[in-house]
């Protein structure tokens, strides 16, 4: 029996109607993957069940919350199945997984959103759940160390060719609407640029601000490779990424030097994802 | 030194007002400074509600700069989640605790936002009322009391939904007395609780320990209807409901140790409130409080 679980269990209902239902016709079967105890399913279902719904404009503020940082793959997702498509996050599984894990909610949004739609909402998706993760990266302390590690702040994804582009065009044409970006992104009447789709791909690296610029597929994945820290004498296997050792040293260098890399202290391994990528 | 021996340290503040950042640009909203220069004996204090990440508005830096004084109403922490204590958030509050020297600190001991701290998980629910929860938001307390060197007023936040297997009153008696500290008992808060469970507005305020309530807050409710079923609305009008009245009414004489009572009508103007200061400055005439206020 955990108080945490169920206290948990208490934010999913009052954004879910579905699951109200759901516990209300049977506790058990409805709450079965959770930590709650025969007696606190009896306290769930002894309210006035409407009580749950005592707040109408709850999961409004969360949709408006999560649109505010995934403007344009919510605004393309709103595109193509309505609001209602996108606000049927809160009654699914990832928004009820990530309560429960005291997971942040933006990426868990945006993964659902890449899972859920067609493109272009998984590239613009992927791009602006990048941009949410620079944004909370903590900040550097000192970077002195044997260790080297992607700074936390940097963000690198790999997307179909032309999503910067075609992002910063939509984004633009949100700020058109009279009433702000975020009344465009749920008015699906309002008109977006269309996006072609491209086989090819572009690497992306997202800096804070955000400072978004193009770049090469092997920064890419050498930036995704240095998420774990590890020694600057270990950097031997970077050969499958085109670098032998001299070229890896001396990229490393530059990287160090452009604040793409960093020394991350030795026992900052675990806070630099501080949301899952 | 126990509860019994810091509270005879804290100010006695008088009635006062609360604010949060913003609430003063509201159209038609309490103008504090104009509170103050024509009811004085109505704006003892500003009670400062504060998130972290939003920090001080105008109206209230202008507020300290007069040397004036505050308490700091936080807004941003589950006190029975201790990774909820992470220290850019506790370096955040020392700051705001050094700029506002509030006489201590306060706020709903509930839940202020799920998953970690972030924009967007904000809210405010009421704990799970078990012996369990209590112990865990006494660890809390305590823990804040000591990183900032203030005394910590838990508060009975609102809801529409309560569980646990403990009255809120027992709830709060049992953390008040495990973390040594006082109160700030919601009497609008409790009325709602109270009529959410079907209670008389006084049941269970004979067996809590009156005399750890420091800090008592009054405000409007307003009656909303969903699906048919009429909830009450913690709307922080001029419309206090008559529950809210008796409990004030009740606790009175009893709480001994009462130094402050925040009206809370920000967002309202001067004219729609005034009638609510002066009921409560009637309600408590011939109190402990009056007394203190007296001297």
């Amino acid at each position: 029996m955990s108080a945490a679980a169920l206290q948990r269990v208490v934010v999913r209902m009052l954004h879910d109607p579905a699951l109200v239902a759901a516990v209300y016709a049977d506790a058990e079967g409805a709450l079965a993957s959770d930590d709650v105890s025969p007696t606190e399913r009896a306290w769930l279902v002894a309210p006035d069940r409407r009580r749950w719904a005592a707040d109408p404009m709850r999961r409004y503020r969360g949709l408006q919350a999560l649109l505010e940082e995934l403007l344009v793959a919510g605004a393309c997702a709103i595109r193509q199945g309505g609001v209602a498509a996108v606000d049927a996050f809160f009654s699914a599984p990832a928004f009820h997984r990530a309560i429960q894990d005291r997971q942040a909610l933006a990426p868990a949004f945006a993964r659902w959103l890449a899972a859920s739609f067609a493109p272009p909402v998984p590239a613009f998706a992927a791009l602006e759940a990048a941009i949410a993760r620079s944004r909370r990266a903590p900040l550097p302390s000192s970077s002195a160390g044997s260790l080297i590690a992607t700074a936390p702040w940097i963000e690198a994804e790999q997307v179909p060719e032309g999503t910067l582009a075609a992002w910063q065009h939509i984004r633009a044409a949100l700020t058109m609407h009279p009433a702000g970006p975020l009344a465009a992104a749920a008015d699906a009447a309002h008109p977006l640029p269309a996006v072609r789709a491209s086989a090819a791909l572009e690497g992306l690296l997202i800096e804070p601000g955000p400072a978004i610029g193009t770049c090469g597929a092997e920064l890419v994945a050498l930036l995704h490779r240095l998420r774990a820290p590890r020694a600057a004498d270990a950097l031997g296997d970077l050969a499958d990424l085109g670098l032998d050792a001299d070229e890896a040293a001396e990229l490393v260098a530059e990287l160090l030097m452009d604040g793409l890399l960093w020394h991350p202290p030795a026992d900052s391994g675990s806070q630099i994802l501080d949301l899952p990528a | 030194m126990t509860f019994a021996q810091r509270v005879q340290r804290l100010p006695h503040l008088g009635i006062g007002v609360s604010t949060e950042y913003g609430a003063a640009g509201s159209p038609g909203a309490l103008d504090v400074a104009d509170l103050r220069q024509k009811h004085p004996e109505f704006a003892g204090f500003l009670e400062v509600g504060l998130e972290t990440t939003k920090g001080l508005d105008g109206p209230t830096r202008a507020w300290r700069a007069a040397g004036l004084p505050t308490t700091y109403h936080f807004l941003d922490v589950n006190l029975d989640e201790p990774e909820d204590f992470d220290g850019p958030w506790l370096e955040a509050v020392r700051g705001f605790v050094a700029e506002l020297e509030p006489a201590w600190l306060c706020g709903d001991a509930g839940l202020w936002h799920f998953g970690p701290r972030d924009r967007g998980h904000m809210l405010l629910l009421p704990p799970i009322l078990t012996d369990e929860v209590a112990t865990a938001m006494a660890e809390g307390i305590i823990r804040l009391r000591e990183e900032t060197g203030r005394e910590v007023l838990p508060e009975n936040p609102p809801g529409h939904v309560f569980l646990g297997d403990l009255h809120l009153l027992d709830f709060f008696a049992r953390v008040c007395e495990r973390a040594d500290t006082g109160l700030l008992l919601d009497a609008a808060h409790l009325a709602l609780y109270q009529r959410a469970l079907g209670h008389a507005p006084l049941t269970g305020l004979d067996a809590f320990p009156l005399e750890r309530v420091v800090e008592v807050h009054v405000a409007g409710a307003g009656e909303a209807d969903v699906q048919g079923l009429t909830v009450l609305e913690d709307d922080h009008t001029p419309a206090v409901l008559p529950d809210t009245w008796q409990i004030l009414g009740a606790l009175a004489p009893a709480a001994t140790e009462l130094r402050a009572v925040v009206f809370e009508c920000e967002r309202n103007a001067l004219p729609a409130c005034l009638p609510g200061f002066e009921r409560i400055a009637a309600t408590l005439a011939g109190s402990p409080f009056a007394r203190g206020s007296a001297r």
